[in-house]
């Protein structure tokens, strides 16, 4: 199989703030690519939130031109990946359009869970991987220890690991060389029937979808019709071309390079990540390995605050729809919230980056009720039902089975945190399956765990139980049977539907006071009482009151005093608009997670 | 038409009061040349600006407030007067009110001065019998004083004697220590209900001896707290300790159950009255009447125009001298939409106990008032904040006192509109 020896592609992994995508900066500007002029921090990511987060969502390429001290010319390809556990599946494709990988860990922090998910994804790619330790110049770094950690839990030889800091530039040209020099070239036959695998796709409003794809065999040539394996749906190539790191219009594109295409694709679920571009005329036998179809895990109701917002709302999911396929929704009615959507997500940060961007990008006033996973119900008539929300659960007088996901997890933890862990993950209904020390400080906890566990206050829990200290990952594993009730919140002896939730049967007690006592809390007093209860069935487990209010009147009101006064009042009224009201009570919108927020006072 | 006069002068200013009123000293007040009577010849320029863009309107209530209008001589006020009369039809037995501070109503001849020019209607600034009570609000009179000065109006040919008392007020530091067990345990508890029986108890002393006086109208409002004063910054360095909810809500419901007693009628959320007593004036307001305001920083409201002059008093005698004929001085102005005005008359109707009355609203709105607001109108009188009659919709003393939670949550479910 012929190699291209010029090119190289490759990508960065490194945990969140260990410098990614200021290394990928510095490499633009070392290279000339970006000059003085254009530059700016983390040129990568192009949406706020990335940038705001310090996080990757959408993968990206770099083509840069490079000449190595050797004097030759070459072709280096930066894929850069999100690195976060709900866009493992992005991550894994976007590993598998590259040969090898910089491994950035930061000097003075060590090796984190995220580093080592992502590590052992590239290994499985058969990637080189090329360990690179940032942050020298700081005075807390200490290089030979995190060598140490590197080799003992990745099993990665560090003799040489490359010093740098990506911050001042220290070290960053020898990067460059390294890549040439250590990362193997593609290797494909541009003769062969074309193979193009497709690792990121986005929505634009003027082109289409516009897809990212490596080619692994084959040639693609504007003006081509190509074929997608999946669905044997074709397109005609109207544009081609690279980022390098603007767009550039290309003729052609061959074996191990790495290039965009539009094609008049209207929507992104006609050019899913990992599916496989051919030519119509001259298919290849195969497809790349490792499509899937990404399942969402964790489900939440989005609600207008104002019910005249709904099809705001719907437009708004439609648009961010045709850029993120693995998102869904579909409408649902609530008592509580009226008319919305039950969305679904891949985990915890996509939902939040998904409102975030409904609120930021679109103006959506939102009411998200608490996460739920997709429980599995097995009815007496033998029926299977998929419960993504709690309120449609069967009655429990016909649930035979109850199914819950589990995920295996696993927290890297420095030792002195042990103990809070494992109180957290018993406390999560967890069972540890291993444990072990990656250095004489730090330790790798391994739990499965139901998934709805994790959903819940989680990820707050393990950063203040270890001061920040633990970083974790996890995987899907299956579901397993569970002795799981439906909790339902009563306000004046309605049920709201929006807050019940579905858990452990040993727990729904607590849980039940917990939140029927943040709801008293949340809930502010109005003209009448409020009475809230907690109830599995009809036995009712807990129950708080809110006294009505006792005071709010303006002592004078005569001819000067109208316009003030009716101001003063529209206002209030205005900082109700995020309230809900349900009958004679108006419920605020931290409300609908106080199933989520028990532990927070 | 009401009329509303507005006097921008004070002796002195009191620790509670946001108004921007200008500090008169007793030779200001004298002056035959000074600041008042300045402020009178420009008044009656405005009054013949309002005759020329009005015409001979008939006005039904006069009112001098402020301020302190007890600061105008006499003949001053008989200026004004007579210049109203010459401008307008004013009703014969029409309600001419002054505010006064005791004080100043003291000073020999004023009383009798203003009875003579045609004043039938007096309202005493009292606030408080208690000594501390007035130094903590910074008011210059004594209780003795104010007692002398209702006693002597009494002596003159008034229609209406009102006093203006004040409850909610906060404990001086002296009267009532900081609490020193820790907040919860039960000797904590029992000193704070302590504490509020000893301010239910000063307010029913205030109450008791103004009802003694036999003014035929009380006003009793609650306190409160205007950003920038000298009490509000006070209570924010917290060296003030400001009753809790449960002692205003005593407070109020006593009020409320005293004055009936002693014979006054609750007309509005801070108003009492002895049978055919109530202040014209002021009902005036919250029937969505139209009013004249006359004197800086006065609002006018005719038609669906609001209408406010300048504040500081060179810039309305500018705005006065400066306005061409059949024009109004030059001030702010609000145009209010129908929509506003009907915000407006819900929101003061609502003051009233005798309430909205649906007639009117089904005509105004072309909507049936407890068909367009069921739920709510159904919760309120069950929850008894509420009463209904064939006529009107109004509001219990209980409902009163959550007035503003009430009418918001009417504003929330009129129609929306651009406001």
């Amino acid at each position: 199989m012929p190699r291209q020896e010029h090119i190289r592609n490759f990508s960065i992994i490194a945990h969140i703030d260990h410098g990614k995508s200021t290394l990928a900066d510095r490499i633009l500007e070392c290279t000339k690519l970006v000059n003085e002029r254009d530059k700016r921090a983390q040129y990568l990511d192009r949406m706020d939130i990335e940038r705001e987060r310090g996080i990757t969502i959408k993968a990206q390429t770099v083509r840069i031109p490079y000449t190595a001290d050797n004097g030759k010319e070459y072709v280096l390809n930066l894929i850069d990946t999100p690195g976060h556990v709900d866009f493992n599946y992005e991550v894994s494709r976007s590993l598998a359009a590259c040969e090898g990988a910089l491994l950035v860990v930061d000097a003075s922090q060590g090796v984190e869970a995220q580093t080592l998910a992502n590590v052992y994804l590239a290994l499985d790619h058969n990637h080189e991987i090329i360990p690179i330790l940032n942050k020298v110049d700081l005075a807390s770094a200490d290089v030979e220890k995190v060598k140490t950690e590197i080799e003992e839990c990745i099993g990665l030889d560090c003799t040489d690991a490359l010093p740098i800091s990506a911050k001042t530039g220290l070290g960053v040209p020898a990067v460059l060389e390294a890549i040439v020099a250590r990362l193997p070239a593609p290797e494909g036959d541009p003769e062969a029937p074309l193979k193009a695998l497709i690792f990121d796709s986005w929505y634009d409003s003027y082109q289409g979808v516009m897809v990212l794809f490596r080619i692994m065999d084959g040639t693609i040539k504007k003006g081509d019709k190509i074929r997608l394996f999946s669905t044997g749906v074709e397109h005609d190539v109207l544009r081609l071309g690279v980022f390098s790191p603007d767009a550039l219009d290309i003729d052609q594109l061959s074996a191990g390079e790495v290039g965009f295409f539009c094609g008049n694709i209207k929507s992104l679920g006609d050019a899913r990540v990992g599916d496989t571009i051919t030519h119509a005329a001259r298919p290849a036998s195969s497809a790349v390995d490792g499509f899937k179809d990404v399942q969402a895990m964790v489900f939440c109701g989005l609600y207008p605050t104002d019910s005249s917002d709904y099809e705001g709302l719907k437009a708004a999911l439609e648009k961010l729809q045709l850029n993120d396929a693995a998102f869904s929704y579909e409408p649902e009615t609530s008592q509580a919230l009226g008319f919305g959507f039950r969305c679904g997500f891949l985990g915890l940060l996509h939902m939040e980056i998904i409102q975030e961007r409904l609120e930021r990008e679109f103006q959506m006033e939102l009411i998200a009720t608490a996460p739920s996973v997709i429980y599995r119900v097995v009815t007496t008539d033998g029926k299977t039902h998929h419960v993504a929300n709690p309120a449609k659960l069967p009655d429990p007088g016909r649930i035979t089975e109850f199914y819950e996901p589990y995920v295996r997890m696993e927290v890297h933890v420095p030792n002195e945190y042990v103990g809070n862990v494992m109180r957290l993950c018993d406390e999560k209904r967890g069972s540890q399956k291993d444990i072990r020390y990656l250095t004489a400080t730090r330790v790798i906890l391994t739990y499965e765990l139901p998934f709805a566990e994790i959903v819940y206050d989680f990820f707050d829990r393990l950063k203040s139980s270890t001061k920040g200290y633990a970083s974790m990952d996890y995987e899907f594993i299956d579901y397993q049977p569970a002795n799981l009730v439906k909790l339902d919140m009563l306000i004046n002896s309605d049920p709201v539907d929006a807050l019940a939730v579905i858990v452990h049967r040993d727990k729904a007690y607590s849980l039940g006071r917990s939140i029927a006592l943040k709801l008293k809390r949340t809930i502010p007093r109005q003209l009448f009482e409020v009475i809230i209860q907690a109830a599995i069935g009809n036995k009712v487990i807990a129950r708080e009151r809110n006294a009505p209010l006792g005071k709010n009147v303006t002592a004078k009101c005569y001819g000067g005093d109208i316009t003030r006064k009716r101001k003063l009042l529209e206002k209030q009224k205005e900082g109700k608009k995020r309230m809900k009201r349900m009958g004679n009570v108006e419920l605020p919108q931290e409300a609908f997670l106080a199933a989520l927020t028990v532990g927070d006072d | 038409m009401l009329v509303y006069i507005h006097i921008p002068y004070c002796r002195g200013k009191c620790r509670y009061c946001a108004f921007s009123s200008q500090p008169l000293g007793r030779q200001g007040a004298a002056n035959p040349h000074g600041p008042l009577a300045a402020y009178t010849s420009t008044l009656v320029a405005e009054i013949a600006l309002w005759r020329q863009a009005l015409g001979p309107v008939p006005v039904s209530s006069i009112f001098f407030g402020g301020g302190t209008p007890s600061l105008l001589a006499p003949q001053q006020v008989g200026s004004i007067l007579e210049a109203l009369h010459a401008a307008f039809r004013v009703a014969s037995g029409a309600e001419i009110s002054i505010e006064a501070n005791p004080e100043s109503a003291l000073q020999p001849g004023w009383l009798a001065g203003v009875a003579a020019a045609g004043v039938n209607r007096l309202s005493f600034g009292v606030q408080s019998f208690h000594a501390e009570e007035l130094r903590l609000l910074g008011r210059i009179h004594t209780a003795q004083q104010a007692i002398q000065a209702v006693e002597a109006a009494q002596r003159l040919p008034f229609n209406s004697i009102s006093l203006d008392l004040m409850w909610g007020l906060p404990c001086a530091e002296e009267a009532c220590p900081p609490v020193a067990a820790s907040a919860g345990s039960p000797s904590a508890t029992r000193a704070a209900t302590a504490l509020v029986r000893q301010a239910v108890s000063r307010w029913q002393t205030t109450l008791a001896t103004a009802i003694a006086l036999g003014p035929q109208h009380l006003s009793c409002y609650g306190l409160m707290l205007e950003e920038g004063t000298p009490l509000a910054r006070q209570a924010e360095g917290n060296t003030l300790a400001l009753p809790p909810d449960r002692t205003l809500t005593a407070q109020y419901l006593h009020t409320v159950h005293a004055l009936r007693r002693a014979g006054f009628a609750q007309y509005e959320i801070a108003n009492f009255a002895k049978p055919g007593h109530q202040c014209q004036h002021n009902l005036g307001y919250w029937h969505g009447e139209e009013y004249m305001g006359l004197g800086p920083a006065a609002v006018a409201t005719v038609g669906s125009v609001r209408r406010t002059n300048p504040a500081d008093v060179a810039a309305w005698h500018k705005a006065v001298v400066q306005c061409s004929p059949g024009k109004l001085p030059q001030g702010e102005e609000e145009h209010l939409t129908p929509a506003t005005l009907e915000q407006e008359l819900l929101m003061l109707a609502l003051r009233t106990t005798q309430g909205l009355p649906l007639g009117p609203w089904a005509q105004r709105t072309g909507r049936a008032f407890t068909r367009q607001f069921s739920t709510l109108v159904d919760s309120l009188q069950r929850s008894g904040l509420a009463t209904r009659t064939a006529t009107h919709f109004a509001l219990t003393p209980r409902g009163l006192l959550l007035s503003n939670a009430i009418i918001e949550q009417f504003f929330a479910a009129l129609p929306a509109h651009s406001g």
